[in-house]
């Protein structure tokens, strides 16, 4: 069930430096950060309220939700701000390939998906 | 009377001045100053260099001081010699003074290594104001600046030369850094930072000469390699001054020789300071030059209190970005235990060095944040058993206050000056002391290096009844500057771009905060010439809409003044209908909202509009509200319908502090509330008047009268000015209702509508570069900043597979 594949998002000059682009993998809306050294990668809805973290200013290691202002890590998804929320979103290992940002999702995902396409 | 004569105007001397005066005013005073200025903080010269102090802001007494205590003040004059005979003094213009006590206070001089060539143009010290002066004026963007010493002064001349622009290398004799305060192992890391702030560091370099004709053009190694520069800073250490010890006959080692209560071997003759030499150490840093000078005050004064037992070393490299700090004894040795901390990808190093049980010696880089709790413990020579397990990383505390509450009274909270806790509490309950510059004042803490600043604003907080917080300081923690100076930085440095600035000044990250202030004061200041960040800028400026709860946008086309046409309302209708508005709604500001339009779509809406942006998303201009004026209104005087479109088209696509909404009504009854909004133009019969100021959102606030005029285009212009001064002065996210309150009317008056001509142009100059680049953001439509600034990311890859 832990199974995990690579998925080829994009190229990686789509997303301008310090900026976050949103992009739908196996219905799941994924926030794609280009912190210029690296791509950070993390599901797109604020915990607070659903903001859509990919819209935030980029602080260093994490991201501001442009609605209310939590700040959110992009490496560990913790909410930093409010720190006493405890609060976190999902993260996903992301990789270089050829110029084009790889990120890697749970299997399950897919399969949740193809069985209801089924 | 009797007659004490002051040699040397310096830190040391002044600070012992200033407690002789405390105990005892009763001496005839002369000071001698060899410098031509006031006494001036030496300690913050590295800040002027880099731009972040002004000279005036490091003088600790000015000529009013001195003036006030009665002080002969000569500066400019050279002693050159003492008779201790006939106990005079004769300086380098001839005139000989009496004295009955002499102070010698004459610090040190920089000490140069034999380097031929060190008198060609181009190659100076750092010691003095003079020499930062000189340095400034020769450095700049594109000069190439070699420091020769990689002590803490080298260190902080090589940032000051960066941070104005020049290209620098550092050159050291020895194989690390900072020697005298850092161990291998730290010179690693703070070599690292260094060269992590773009700073080329060259270590193992004996510096044989000084290349060039007449004027340096490079220095020449031992080794026979060479670099090049136009500009060389010779760092390399000071030697006590004891000239005029030696020609008073006095005991000199290396120092003048002084004992526990700061005497001399002539009981007529005291000395203090850099120049003095105590149980065979001669002290370079600030804080023992305080600690000697109160132990002298008494003894001079007649009544010796504590004697003088040595300082503990201290030193705090003064780079922002680069926490560096050292004391004590910290070198390893038999029977000291090295207790260490480092993270590499952190850049923090932490050394303690104990000795049966108490503090010896500390260095840390990276994170100085403890560095007056471990000072405390080097001063009280606290047994640490108990504390072993938080030596290096204390148990967190609550909140910062509570680290106030906790110290004993007795802990140092200005390390240079001296100043313990309880002489802060003492201040505050018997001196009402109640804001930091009071502080300052009454008991000096915080006029050193400034690093308690901090430490001294939790204590008022803590315990003055009625602590008010200065001027609001820095922006936010990225960037510890406030508007008004970082503004001045950048401009004299001419930086255009936001990480730029982060970079340089602040902690390379920024935030949600400093950004868009950053984003905003760049485009101001350069009139639309800077580098635009998109990154550093808020979604709504990303694309130009505003962000809704769902994620979807608002689109507000311009509608000036509030008149629209049919064929316009025709097109918005039209375009509702095609992309789905799920709310079309008038707004308060007399325009039209189109609610809940996607990122993709917002070109399409752009174009099918063919209106330009109305801007409802930005910190930047808004509206004009507007009456019907004279066209058909029968009350109205003023034409304020095209008054207020004029208004609306010449400030429109301009950023602003804060959002500037305005207004502009035909007659007095103000029926567009002028006098609630940012600028208003109230007409009445023969002329206009122009308010500002005023607010009815979260604040309500009547304007106040700017001025009254007669013309329409007078009223206009007279915003104009006002506009402008706004932009220019107010902080980032301070409505024209703040700004007018804290800066008052009158001077705004003063500076804008009844200012110099001269004035009047340059605020209309920069108003009118900034408009000419100024364009409609929705134009990005056709050429948008990024490729991918609206259309989302297709995913290269089916995930079904």
């Amino acid at each position: 069930m832990n199974e995990r594949r690579w998925v080829r998002v994009t190229r990686r000059d789509n997303v301008p430096v310090r900026e976050g682009r949103a992009v739908m993998l196996a219905r799941r809306e994924i926030a794609l950060f280009n912190l210029g050294d690296r791509f950070l990668a993390t599901d797109n809805r604020c915990p607070h309220k659903g903001g859509p973290l990919c819209d935030g200013i980029v602080a260093g290691d994490s991201v501001v939700c442009p609605l209310h202002g939590w700040k959110v890590r992009l490496d560990s998804g913790m909410v930093e701000g409010p720190a006493s929320s405890g609060a976190c979103v999902a993260t996903y290992p992301t990789r270089i390939e050829d110029g084009i940002v790889c990120v890697e999702l749970p299997v399950s995902l897919f399969e949740a998906r193809e069985r209801e396409v089924a | 009377m009797k007659r004490l004569v002051v040699v040397g105007n310096g830190m040391a001397g002044m600070a012992c001045l200033e407690q002789i005066l405390a105990f005892a005013p009763r001496f005839e005073v002369t000071v001698f100053g060899e410098e031509t200025h006031p006494n001036y903080n030496r300690v913050l010269l590295s800040s002027v260099l880099a731009g972040e102090k002004k000279a005036e802001d490091i003088v600790i007494n000015g000529p009013e001081w001195y003036r006030g205590h009665g002080i002969d003040l000569r500066v400019g004059v050279r002693i050159v010699d003492v008779d201790p005979l006939a106990r005079t003094i004769t300086g380098d213009d001839g005139a000989v003074t009496p004295y009955d006590t002499l102070l010698l206070a004459t610090g040190s001089t920089p000490w140069f290594p034999p380097i031929a060539g060190l008198g060609k143009g181009g190659v100076f010290a750092f010691r003095t104001l003079d020499d930062t002066r000189a340095l400034m004026a020769r450095s700049g963007p594109e000069t190439r600046a070699v420091v020769i010493g990689g002590g803490l002064l080298g260190l902080e001349a090589a940032r000051g030369l960066q941070v104005r622009g020049c290209d620098v290398t550092v050159v050291h004799v020895l194989d690390t850094l900072m020697e005298r305060q850092l161990d291998k192992a730290a010179g690693v890391y703070v070599r690292a930072k260094m060269e992590s702030l773009g700073i080329r560091v060259l270590l193992g370099r004996t510096t044989k000469a000084i290349l060039g004709n007449g004027h340096a053009a490079g220095v020449e190694f031992a080794d026979g390699s060479t670099v090049d520069a136009d500009l060389v800073v010779v760092a390399t250490g000071i030697r006590p001054s004891v000239e005029l010890g030696r020609k008073a006959r006095l005991t000199v080692n290396r120092g003048i020789v002084v004992n526990d209560l700061m005497e001399t071997s002539d009981p007529n003759i005291f000395a203090v300071g850099e120049c003095t030499e105590h149980n065979g150490i001669c002290y370079g840093l600030v804080a023992p030059l305080f600690e000697q000078g109160k132990v002298l005050a008494g003894t001079i004064a007649g009544n010796p209190g504590p004697r003088y037992a040595g300082s503990v070393q201290a030193a705090k490299l003064k780079i922002m970005g680069v926490d560096v700090f050292s004391a004590g004894a910290w070198e390893e040795a038999p029977g000291v235990e090295p207790v260490r901390y480092e993270d590499p990808g952190l850049g923090v190093y932490k050394k303690l060095s104990l000795r049966d049980g108490k503090l010896a010696g500390v260095i840390l880089v990276g994170d100085a944040g403890d560095s007056h709790r471990y000072m405390d413990w080097l001063r009280s020579g606290a047994n640490l058993d108990r504390a072993r397990r938080h030596l290096l990383c204390p148990p967190p505390s609550e909140d910062a206050g509570l680290d106030v509450a906790e110290m004993p009274e007795s802990a140092i909270v200005c390390g240079c000056i001296g100043v313990t806790k309880g002489t802060i509490i003492h201040a505050i309950h018997h001196r009402g002391v109640n804001t930091l510059s009071q502080l300052k004042e009454v008991t000096r803490a915080s006029t050193g290096c400034g690093s308690c600043t901090r430490l001294c604003e939790d204590l008022l907080r803590a315990v003055a009844p009625e602590f008010e917080e200065e001027v609001k300081t820095a922006i936010c923690g990225c960037l510890p500057f406030a508007e008004d100076r970082l503004r001045e930085m950048l401009r004299s440095e001419r930086l255009k771009s936001v990480q730029e600035v982060l970079d340089i000044y602040g902690n390379g990250r920024g935030c949600e905060i400093c950004k868009p202030a950053l984003s905003y004061m760049l485009d101001m200041l350069w009139c639309g010439d800077h580098v635009e960040d998109r990154s550093a800028r808020f979604i709504n400026d990303r694309v130009h809409a505003n962000i809704q709860k769902d994620g979807t946008f608002s689109v507000v086309p311009r509608i000036r003044g509030g008149v629209t046409s049919a064929a316009e309302l025709r097109r918005i209708a039209d375009v509702a209908e095609k992309y789905n508005v799920r709310m079309v709604k008038i707004t308060g500001s007399q325009r039209i909202d189109l609610l809940g339009v996607k990122k993709e779509d917002l070109p399409k809406v752009w174009a099918d509009l063919d209106m330009p942006s109305g801007q409802a998303y930005t910190k930047g201009v808004r509206m004009v509200k507007t009456c019907v004026g004279t066209d058909f209104c029968r009350f109205g005087v003023q034409d304020s319908t095209s008054v207020g479109i004029e208004l609306e088209r010449r400030f429109e696509q301009l950023y602003t502090p804060h959002k500037v909404k305005m207004a502009a009504v035909g007659c007095p009854r103000n029926c567009a509330e002028a006098t609630v909004k940012d600028i208003g133009l109230v007409g009445q019969e023969g002329g206009w008047q122009v308010v500002v100021g005023g607010a009815a959102g979260k604040s309500v606030r009547k304007a106040d009268l700017l001025t009254t005029v007669e013309t329409s285009e007078a009223a206009l212009e007279a915003a104009e000015l006002f506009f402008q001064y706004y932009r220019e002065n107010a902080n980032f996210l301070e409505r024209t209702y703040d700004f007018v309150d804290r800066v008052g009317i009158e001077k705004i008056r003063k500076e804008t509508v009844y200012a110099p001509e001269s004035v009047k142009h340059a605020l209309r100059d920069r108003f009118a570069r900034s408009k000419q680049r100024a364009v409609d953001p929705w134009l990005e439509r056709r050429e948008p900043r990024h490729p991918m600034q609206f259309i989302p990311l297709q995913p290269l890859e089916q995930v079904l597979a």
